[in-house]
């Protein structure tokens, strides 16, 4: 790393602990990893409310590892996690849900042996109000989830099983959507369907996200973006800035 | 000959609850329960300790009165009881350490052999009976015959086996089973708390295996190596019925329970012809085993795969 990319890091880190808004969710200086082993040192970031954040970074930088410990799946060995102004470290899984926070996994986000209306209905588990207006609108956004309600979720193709995964995350009315790579390994023309019906997702419901992107294509509909790499925050900024930022480019664009 | 066929539907039942109670565990906490044999017995000595306590009265037909139906119930929450202390200071460290499954089923055996202890200290190895009374038969055409006590077990069986479906697929709470059952980590992030559900698993299982302990021990005795001996079939049930399959449980333990009374007394006819003294009803467990071979073998997605019985 050359002094230049050094003092430029530092400016951006400088960036995101002095950011404005209300913050919906925040992660300071958090340390986490599988048994013996971190994969994420020190790590911070801001999710302001009603924003679009992006989180990108190589593979191997820790992304995914970073939303299992917002989302509860993997308790941190230091720093805290906030939501909405409480402290939320050390909340399960089902308290973070129970919280706001909602996490659509990049791998096994769906019940493969239930159909699609359950797994719809598994969404909402935790719903009190209405279901039916949940499944209208998951139905509005997505219409062959309502064609192929009854079919077995496992048999869908890939796209699909992105769309009800999406789906199922936002069945619960929750406050904040965390994404991991919704995505990855889909035909180009799925991600821009995709990322548009997030985008729509996230004004009709008024819904923060929280996007943990494979590729550049989210980061121009973001508002704030962030850079992982090596299990660190090294890049915050606001996201029509990111792809000029040169870790940006080098770090994970080639260049 | 007929009469056995009758016979085995009726032993099937019992095997079929049994079997259900190690399927819930097998579905959602992931091992093969080797205690449910011996739970099944337990549940069994529990209905008569507690008859013992209550006067049993009496019903139309039958030899029993609500007394054991009262005493059954208190074994089903005792059971359930039992079996959520075991699984909260046995099971639930080794799901919580992501413990290797020989852990599991190491701890079933250790369990199986302290529960048997147990039964023995207690009950003694006599046999015993929760009524006195002589069965009343109901006949029928070619020399079929079949106690009132045996249809209650009948009809009890399928109407329990229709709660257990309903309950599964049709309520909130079953579906969230199913959801566990398929992706955990899904599951809990989507709000269903494992731990709550491994908890009813539990119960649902102890409950049911108590059920079918006493339904076995109502048609034929109290024995202490009751469950043991009918392991084999309940394993049976549960893995050619197809994983989790409450339908398809229920036909897979009709069918082992058939063979093993059936194939028994055809056995037992061919020995008799040569004229060696062999009793054919100590290999009923042998026949459950070969035809479980068998059809692992031809079938080893399960029986019913691709039809209504496979849920």
């Amino acid at each position: 790393m050359t002094s230049e990319q050094v003092k430029e890091e530092k400016e951006s880190t400088d960036e995101v602990e002095g950011r404005e808004g209300e913050a919906l969710l925040e992660v300071e200086g958090v340390t986490a990893g599988y048994g013996d082993i971190d994969v994420l040192f020190d790590a911070s970031m801001q999710v302001n409310r009603g924003e679009f954040a992006v989180l990108i970074g190589p593979n191997g930088a820790g992304k995914t590892s970073l939303i299992r410990t917002i989302d509860g799946v993997i308790d941190p060995r230091e720093g805290e996690v906030r939501f909405d102004g409480e402290e939320v470290t050390h909340l399960s899984p089902a308290d973070m849900l129970a919280k706001g926070v909602s996490t659509v996994p990049q791998e096994g986000n769906i019940f493969t042996d239930m159909s699609v209306q359950d797994n719809l209905k598994m969404g909402a588990y935790t719903y009190g109000g209405p279901i039916e207006e949940r499944l209208e609108l998951v139905y509005d956004l997505f219409p062959i989830l309502k064609e192929r309600s009854d079919q077995e979720a496992g048999t869908m193709s890939g796209g699909q099983r992105q769309m009800l995964a999406i789906s199922r995350g936002t069945m619960v009315n929750p406050s904040m959507l965390v994404l991991d790579e919704p995505t990855a390994g889909l035909q180009p023309n799925l991600v821009t369907d995709v990322l548009e019906a997030i985008q729509t997702l996230k004004k009709e419901e008024n819904l923060t996200i929280l996007l943990v992107a494979q590729t550049e294509n989210a980061i121009p509909m973001a508002d704030w973006g962030y850079l992982l790499r090596s299990g660190e925050i090294v890049v915050g900024d606001k996201a029509d800035r990111l792809l000029d930022n040169e870790l940006v480019s080098d770090l994970y664009f080639g260049g | 000959m007929l009469g056995s066929i009758l016979d085995g539907i009726i032993l099937g039942c019992t095997i079929t609850l049994g079997g259900l109670g190690i399927s819930y565990v097998l579905l959602l906490q992931n091992y093969f329960n080797f205690t449910g044999g011996t739970f099944f017995t337990l549940g069994a000595y529990l209905t008569f300790a507690f008859l013992g306590f209550i006067p049993m009265g009496s019903f139309p037909l039958v030899t029993f009165g609500p007394g054991l139906i009262i005493s059954l119930i208190l074994a089903m929450i005792a059971m359930g009881l039992i079996m959520t202390v075991a699984d909260k200071l046995l099971y639930r460290p080794l799901r919580e350490r992501n413990a290797p499954f020989m852990f599991f089923y190491l701890t079933a055996f250790g369990m199986l052999f302290v529960l048997r202890s147990i039964i023995y200290l207690v009950w003694g190895a006599q046999l015993k009976n929760y009524v006195a009374g002589i069965p009343r038969y109901l006949r029928g055409p070619l020399g079929i015959s079949i106690t009132w006590d045996e249809i209650f077990v009948l009809i009890a069986t399928v109407v329990i086996v229709a709660i257990v479906y309903f309950f599964q697929y049709h309520t909130k709470l079953g579906k969230g089973m199913l959801a566990t059952a398929n992706n955990s980590e899904l599951a809990e992030i989507s709000g269903i708390r494992n731990r709550d559900i491994n908890t009813l698993t539990t119960v649902i299982a102890g409950i049911l295996t108590a059920t079918g302990g006493v339904f076995y021990g109502l048609t034929i005795q109290l024995r202490p190596m009751m469950g043991f001996t009918l392991l084999m079939a309940m394993f049976f049930a549960v893995v050619t019925g197809g994983e989790g399959a409450i339908l398809g449980t229920f036909g897979a333990g009709l069918i082992i329970g058939i063979t093993q009374e059936f194939g028994s007394s055809l056995l037992q006819m061919l020995w008799d012809a040569t004229g060696v003294p062999i009793q054919m009803g100590g290999y009923k467990a042998t026949l459950s085993f070969l035809l479980l071979v068998v059809i692992l073998i031809f079938q080893p997605q399960g029986i019913f795969k691709g039809t209504p019985l496979e849920k």
